[in-house]
């Protein structure tokens, strides 16, 4: 809309002047700013004042802002629509809408008061006059903003959860945002991870071991009756603490160990029995560290029992097994063929150790696992095919009665055959010729059973003697074999740690930088390495710099929760005595 | 030596803040390797009470400052540890939170400690800098005689324009009650000039006219120097060469008015952030150590 305004500027009544402008806008700005379309001044005029709308060339429409007035006929009035003719006063100034000259939509005349022209000071009155933002409103502002989101939102997840469940909805902050770090991965579940309450249940305490034990019920102690540790309410937050970055659920203090086993400590079993007091450690240092004492698997009277050694001298086992290692570790005597060459080589530990998939033991040695492949149980040369049952002496007896019955009467009743072999002297093909098979092949397997069980044969690895049967005869026997699998069954070892140590992993270099093999001639050997083995790697406080030693942690030998003890919820833990 | 806030008493609250902060760093790498660094550890609760004590001790600046009977250290003495123990806040905070961060309140009211710290910053640069801008500004005239020489020079400037053609005479009239000077927060702040005119519409004969921008005057002394070769009427020339100094001189005052507007709200504007952001640093702050103890 093309609008012409007509102003006319009077002094005391009298016109001074006159001017024109045009606008195409449909709104008309009135006020002191001089970014008004129409400025006008006066102490009763706004720096934006009030909006003309031309409705059409007949209706004008005067709208006032806030705090802005406008009057007709001496009416203060906040809006007004005149027809044509009509005056409308603001301030000391007056506005109408006049005929439009040709080529105009509306035109509007507007009287000005010259005499109101302000002097500069009360002209930028309003202008000069910046309120900075209120201090004040904004603490407050702020504050209630912070307490209300950061504080009682989240508040309400523990005081009234499902009313907090509703306000989340609508996308109320939870408890989370009160979170000091992530959850350890193990206790990313559904249902923890997204409730605190689960874990926290009482405003200002500490997690308790309740809370944990309602999860964890099956976790076992560390020690039969209570422990200083086991026994106090936030006990699980001595050694456990959440919300870490980087994630650590269990700290990683020696204190914590050594501040109970810094002096002896009685032993007790899970009745409430002293069994002994367990040396004190304070560092894993020699002096300041027990000596290993490896538990030892012992036979008394046909009873195994597995006994900790009480010294560390000369430390003997007993698995009724020959076996020297130094023999089979020696190429010299003993080698292992290679595929399409005429040469040996030596024996390796792999060969007949292997590691089980826990990465700390190794998998039971049997014979015909890891010895059959070099000792046959061939006996007789005539029949080198014929091998004896790797089983009790009652049956190697019998199957040997058998076998030699057997051949006997074959002697007897059959024309000579030539033999495949031929050992000189002990030729044997014609043995029983003409005798009477039972009593001639008897006394065969008698002669060789007494060969196998006290020269050469089951006495080479099997320890052999000899009983009296229910008839008073003398029977051989060979006592019961039984391998350790475990000399420490308390204590952590990662052999799969342990093989950087070799480029040739499970190979003899890296068996043998701990377990010293070679030199082991007798099967009584225990060849657990001392404890000054691990010191070389693992001594803490040695001033020795030369090699930069690897700390350790209690925990990383010694597990806290001890799978032999009863679980943490067991009654015996609970009793507060 | 000039004695300013920053090196008030041989910067003694600059040596105190270094000694603050190599203590705090100890105590921070003294903590056991059995846990990651955090504030949880015996350390990590020394820090953090050192941290509260001086966000405490810091918030009260406010009250001293109004305190004028006290008998406390004097208030310069109280600026400078302000500023000082205010920037090693940083430190020891961040020493206390040990590096980690989250979207959680305890990030909060460090960001908001950091958003008071650097506020605090820019109010130091601005009693650093602006009071001898000012003054260099002001030249030995003060806001007000600006403005009355401003109404002086307008006055003559339309007695002027009144003997030239009305075109001038509506321009220069239009030009002075158009000149725009404050206004709201942004414009003072940096000083923008949103002056106007009304100018005669190129190309008619009419007496319409168009507005606009008279930013530092300058369309109105664009058009006069045009106009200036192209007068006819004897002693035309002159006068405009006459209103052509007067709109010089206003030009010059209008803009040392609103810089010194702008200088005079830099001074003061920093403290309404640094004020506010400090009561909500307050009210974080209290939630941390309420939350921390209440899911201990």
């Amino acid at each position: 809309m093309l609008i012409l305004i007509r102003k006319t500027r009077l002094k005391n009544g009298k016109v001074i002047d006159q001017s024109d402008s045009e606008l195409s806008t449909n709104r008309v700005r009135v006020g002191s700013g001089n970014h008004c379309d129409i400025q006008l001044f006066g102490d009763d005029i706004a720096t934006n004042h009030s909006d003309i709308t031309v409705i059409d060339e007949g209706h004008l429409k005067v709208t006032c802002r806030a705090n802005a007035n406008l009057s007709i006929d001496g009416k203060k009035l906040k809006q007004a629509t005149v027809t044509l003719g009509n005056w409308i006063d603001i301030g000391s100034h007056k506005i109408a809408l006049i005929p439009p000259p040709p080529g105009f939509d509306a035109s509007i005349q507007v009287n000005i008061d010259a005499d109101s022209q302000p002097s500069v000071q009360t002209r930028y009155k309003h202008e000069l006059r910046l309120k900075l933002p209120s201090s004040r409103l904004w603490s407050y502002v702020l504050s209630f903003v912070i307490l209300v989101n950061a504080l009682i939102f989240p508040l309400l997840h523990y005081l009234q959860p499902d009313t907090a469940k509703t306000l989340q909805s609508f996308g109320a902050p939870s408890d989370q945002i009160w979170s000091t770090g992530p959850l350890s991965s193990p206790h990313h579940l559904s249902g923890l991870v997204d409730n605190c309450n689960s874990c926290h249940t009482k405003g200002f305490q500490k997690v308790d071991t309740a809370t944990c034990l309602s999860c964890h019920a099956d976790t076992h102690s560390h020690f039969p009756a209570n422990h200083p540790f086991t026994s106090g309410t936030d006990s699980c937050q001595a050694c456990h603490k959440e919300h870490n970055e980087p994630q650590m659920l269990i700290v990683q203090d020696n204190k914590l160990c050594i501040d109970c086993h810094k002096t002896p400590i009685s032993k007790i079993d899970v009745s409430g029995n002293t069994m002994g007091e367990m040396d004190a450690a304070t560092l894993f240092s020699a002096g300041q560290h027990p000596h290993f004492m490896p538990t030892l698997l012992q036979e008394k009277a046909g009873e195994w029992t597995k006994n900790k050694a009480l010294s560390t001298q000369e430390i003997r086992e007993e698995s009724n097994l020959k076996f020297p290692h130094e023999l089979h570790l020696n190429i010299e005597k003993v080698g292992k063929k290679i595929p399409d060459s005429p040469q040996k080589e030596a024996l390796i530990c792999g060969d007949c150790h292997t590691a089980a998939p826990d990465g700390e033991h190794f998998l039971p040695i049997t014979m015909e696992a890891n010895c059959a492949s070099c000792h046959s149980l061939d006996f007789d040369d005539a029949n080198p095919q014929r091998n004896l049952p790797h089983a009790a002496a009652e049956i190697v007896r019998t199957y040997l009665h058998e076998f030699y019955i057997s051949q006997a009467a074959q002697q007897r009743y059959s024309k000579p055959q030539e033999s495949a072999r031929r050992v000189p002297g002990r030729d044997t093909s014609a043995r029983c010729k003409n005798q009477d098979p039972l009593q001639c092949g008897g006394v065969w397997a008698k002669e060789e059973i007494e060969r196998l069980f006290s020269k050469g044969g089951c006495v080479d690895c099997h320890e052999a003697y000899q009983e009296e049967d229910a008839n008073g005869d003398k029977q051989w026997q060979v006592k019961e074999v039984k391998l350790n699998t475990d000399w420490f069954p308390t204590a952590r070892f990662s052999h799969a740690a342990h093989h950087i140590m070799s480029a040739d992993n499970m190979g003899k270099e890296s068996c043998a930088s701990c377990h010293d093999a070679a030199t082991s001639k007798l099967s009584s050997d225990v060849l657990m390495p001392k404890m000054g083995v691990c010191l070389d790697c693992h001594e803490e406080g040695k001033k020795d710099t030369a090699k930069d030693n690897i700390k350790l942690q209690c925990i990383a030998c010694h597990a806290f929760h001890n799978f032999a003890l009863p679980t943490m919820t067991a009654p015996a833990m609970g009793d507060g005595k | 030596m000039y004695v300013n806030i920053l090196n008030y008493a041989r910067r003694r609250y600059f040596w105190w803040s270094v000694i603050l902060l190599i203590a705090c760093s100890g105590l921070y790498l003294s903590q056991a390797e059995s846990l990651p660094p955090n504030g949880g550890s015996w350390q990590g609760y020394v820090l953090g009470s050192i941290g509260l004590f001086l966000i405490i001790w810091l918030s009260c600046l406010g009250i001293r400052k109004r305190s004028y009977a006290s008998k406390s250290a004097n208030l310069q003495a109280w600026v400078s540890a302000h500023i000082y123990l205010g920037i090693s806040l940083i430190g020891v905070a961040t020493l206390h939170c040990a590096f980690q961060f989250g979207l959680n309140v305890h990030t909060l009211a460090y960001m908001l400690m950091c958003a008071v710290i650097v506020s605090g910053l820019i109010g130091l640069y601005a009693y650093l800098r602006y009071p001898r801008l000012l003054v260099e500004n002001r030249a030995n005239q003060s806001f007000e005689q600006r403005l009355d020489s401003l109404a002086k020079i307008d006055k003559e400037g339309l007695a002027l324009a009144a003997n030239c053609d009305t075109e001038i005479q509506h321009m220069i009239s239009s030009a002075i009650d158009r000149t725009a000077i404050g206004g709201n927060l942004l414009t003072q702040f940096f000083g923008r000039d949103r002056s106007s005119v009304a100018m005669p519409t190129k190309g008619t004969t009419s007496k319409h006219s168009q507005m606009l921008s008279n930013e530092g005057q300058q369309t109105v002394i664009d058009f006069l120097v045009a106009k200036i070769p192209n007068t006819q009427k004897p002693g035309e020339a002159e006068r405009l060469q006459k209103l052509l100094y007067i709109l010089g001189r206003r030009q010059e005052l209008l803009r040392r008015l609103r810089r010194e507007l702008s200088l005079q709200l830099r001074t003061k504007l920093w403290l309404s952030v640094h004020i506010p952001l400090s009561m909500a640093l307050l009210v974080s702050l209290f939630v941390h150590i309420f939350t921390v103890f209440f899911y201990w």
